[in-house]
């Protein structure tokens, strides 16, 4: 199987989408609302109250909530059509038109998302991963946790990545390691947009 | 032209238990067994041709076992059946879109559980009479660009080729290998009346359909094993491996690399796009996934540039390339008709191929097979007439009731008037579109086509119904899988059978022989 930069680009996001809701349903629902205020606004969102902020994600008008990011899941899914087995195509098609929208339930369905892709190829799986943990990064860089552990984590992706000829990432990924802020972090992931174009 | 359905419900007594316990015992066996109480088929008996009661050229012994399958299931089993299918459909996003449909939404293809059979001997006359076809068409555009001897000698009207919008002077002088422009032609085909096959029309550019012809075996295969077996069907599933190795033919490269090129996912065919480049296991891309350097086209992967030697195209020639065609085209790769005419790469079917299956120049084909191959055509055409031409348009506007009229350069049953079944305003709208722009219609007799039992809400009933045979050429060998996808009007009397109109598929058996 030879794996396109559009195809690798569609599996990083669809990784992407998929870390965003998983981790944002494992904090649903909210019945606190300064925990709510914070975590909207890590995300830039003023949101004071934590039953509102549990109905804004859940509801699918609005552009970031959660069940939109699905739908956004679900579009790369179907851009990936050509490369996914067709029993994976099928599942991840089912499992997402047949969530509900329940904090649990999403939870799960994200999880059996990730399974069914985690078991496709190789290369999927790295694009998927990397996906998965520059999204990762970036929550925790919002909350300001410790992201020692995850960089260790995506230091092994990205020397698979540079084993697959994208070498030119390793400098930005050297400074983004030393400097943990957001200027780092968004010119190692405005690379990674380029080498999925070039 | 009036139509009188005939639906046959089928009974709960004709449920018969122990043959279906037999039938789980031994499935391949039972059917010879079994004893049936009703001719079920022979109920639909009506002015139709219809293929499982009327064909004198066969026995019916695989018409016979099919009805006496049918026989032993209660319509809501059947139907259940049928549910099944569609519920597959869904759940593999077996789906296409429909044009202009407000909703966006995908469809399913409707399935017919019932399959459609044609016996080995009749196949053989189809494939035949396909492939002389395809092979006159294909000298017919090598010799429209280079020597146009069959303009010089009159046979076809030249304005009817030169002004052709189909006819791309990028195409001139240049040469392929083997001479090979249509390496993928779906060849649809009817039968009359009296059971004669005709050839409806020719589609040379991008024909769609094979991967519903695939999955309707998929479905039968899973849904009524026991009755596939029986039949001892002739197999269909290689087509994905024989379309790759084709592919790879037509190309001068020693190991071709070949995608896949699609408009992308809002593409009503997207699905098939997919299906195909997986089961061939090549790249399916867009344009932002090619560029074109020093006339080469490379596709961007993961590992870096890949020299891409055929792109099977799924989008029309207006939108291959914006600095050739159209400069809009935001679908096309910038510089690949370059390529291309470096013979840099293959583009298959070959830019310009339109201009042989355009509907006015279907009424030559026959002239063609005789005059490049010197044989007489195997299958016939469906008599036409030809709008640009005074009497055949004197006729036309005369017989708009009578008549099927077409756009020339129309597909998937858009654009159409079926005279007998048109409304006095929609023959008026047609009369002036035709005294306007005659040249882009013809128009053909409205055709009894023939029947075969479908399954329907009320019961077992006659639908009409053509066939798609996909005939596949390199400069080596011309292929067609037995078969091919059998297209069924499901509304009662309708003789419309495009997917987009509301028709739907049922799988096609060739069968090793019907005689006993």
């Amino acid at each position: 199987m030879v794996l396109l930069n559009s195809s690798a680009h569609q599996i990083y996001w669809l990784g992407r989408y998929l870390m965003r809701v998983k981790f944002a349903a494992s904090h649903l629902p909210f019945t606190d609302d300064e925990k709510a205020t914070k975590f909207a606004a890590a995300f830039g969102l003023v949101i004071e109250n934590a039953e509102l902020l549990n109905h804004y994600m859940l509801d699918k008008k609005q552009t970031f909530s959660l069940l939109n990011q699905l739908v956004i899941a679900k579009d790369n899914i179907q851009e990936l059509r050509g490369i996914l087995s067709s029993n994976a195509y099928a599942e991840l098609n089912n499992v997402i038109n047949t969530l509900q929208s329940e904090p649990d339930a999403l939870r799960k369905g994200v999880e059996r998302c990730i399974q069914i892709l985690e078991a496709e190829s190789e290369d999927i799986c790295l694009f998927l991963h990397l996906g998965q943990k520059i999204e990762q990064f970036d929550i925790e860089l919002r909350f300001g946790q410790d992201l020692s552990a995850l960089v260790s984590e995506l230091d092994v992706v990205v020397q698979r990545l540079a084993g697959l000829g994208w070498e030119s990432i390793d400098e930005n990924w050297q400074v983004l390691k030393h400097q943990l802020m957001w200027d780092a972090y968004y010119t190692f992931t405005q690379q990674l947009e380029y080498m999925f174009e070039v | 032209m009036s139509e009188q359905e005939h639906e046959l419900h089928i009974d709960n007594d004709f449920f018969i238990q122990e043959q279906t316990t037999k039938a789980l015992i031994n499935p391949t066996s039972f059917l010879e067994h079994i004893s049936v109480k009703t001719n079920l088929f022979e109920q639909l008996k009506s002015q139709f041709f219809n293929e499982m009661l009327d064909d004198v050229t066969s026995n019916g012994a695989a018409s016979k076992k099919i009805e006496q399958w049918l026989s032993i299931r209660t319509l809501d089993e059947l139907k259940e059946l049928n549910a099944q299918a569609k519920q597959h459909f869904l759940y593999h996003g077996i789906t296409f879109n429909v044009y202009g449909d407000k909703e966006g939404t995908e469809r399913t293809i409707p399935f017919d559980l019932i399959p459609r059979v044609i016996e080995k001997k009749q196949w053989e006359k189809i494939a035949s009479g396909c492939a002389q076809r395809v092979k006159a068409l294909n000298y017919f555009l090598d010799d429209i660009y280079h020597g146009q001897h069959i303009l010089k000698e009159q046979l076809i009207p030249e304005e009817q080729i030169m002004g052709n919008e189909a006819f791309q002077p990028h195409m001139l002088k240049h040469s392929l290998k083997g001479k090979i422009y249509s390496q993928i032609s779906g060849i649809d085909i009817i039968r009359d009346g009296e059971g004669e096959f005709f050839v409806l029309e020719d589609n040379l550019r991008t024909p769609s359909g094979v991967s519903y012809m695939i999955e309707s075996r998929n479905i039968s295969q899973q849904l009524m094993p026991e009755l596939c077996a029986a039949n001892n069907l002739q197999g269909i599933e290689h087509y994905p491996k024989l379309l790759k190795e084709i592919l790879e033919e037509n190309s001068p490269a020693d190991k071709p690399f070949v995608v896949v090129l699609t408009p992308g996912r809002f593409n009503s065919a997207y699905y098939e796009h997919a299906f195909l480049a997986r089961e061939m296991d090549v790249p399916l891309v867009t344009n932002r996934d090619l560029f074109v350097e020093n006339d080469q086209v490379f596709v961007k992967t993961i590992r870096g540039r890949q020299k891409v030697d055929v792109i099977y195209r799924r989008l029309d020639d207006d939108f291959l390339d914006p600095l050739a065609f159209r400069p809009d085209s935001a679908l096309g790769v910038a510089g690949l008709m370059s390529a291309y005419l470096q013979k840099n790469v293959v583009i298959a079917n070959a830019p310009g191929t339109g201009v042989a299956d355009d509907k006015s120049i279907y009424p030559y084909v026959d002239q063609m097979i005789q005059y490049y191959l010197n044989e007489t055509p195997i299958l016939k055409n469906v008599p036409t007439y030809q709008c640009r031409k005074d009497e055949h348009l004197d006729y036309v506007l005369s017989n708009l009731d009578q008549l099927v009229v077409k756009e020339a350069q129309g597909s998937g049953g858009y654009g159409m008037l079926i005279g007998p079944k048109a409304s006095s305003c929609e023959i008026d709208d047609f009369r002036k579109k035709l005294i306007a722009t005659p040249h882009m219609y013809i128009a053909q007799p409205t055709l009894a086509l023939s029947v075969v039992p479908t399954l329907t809400t009320a019961g077992v009933a006659e639908r009409h119904i053509d066939l798609r045979p996909f005939v596949l050429s390199s400069p080596y060998r011309t292929e067609i899988v037995p078969g091919g996808l059998t297209r069924v009007a499901m509304q009662a009397g309708s003789l419309v059978v495009n997917s987009s109109q509301g028709g739907g598929i049922k799988d096609t058996w060739v069968v090793e022989t019907l005689h006993s």
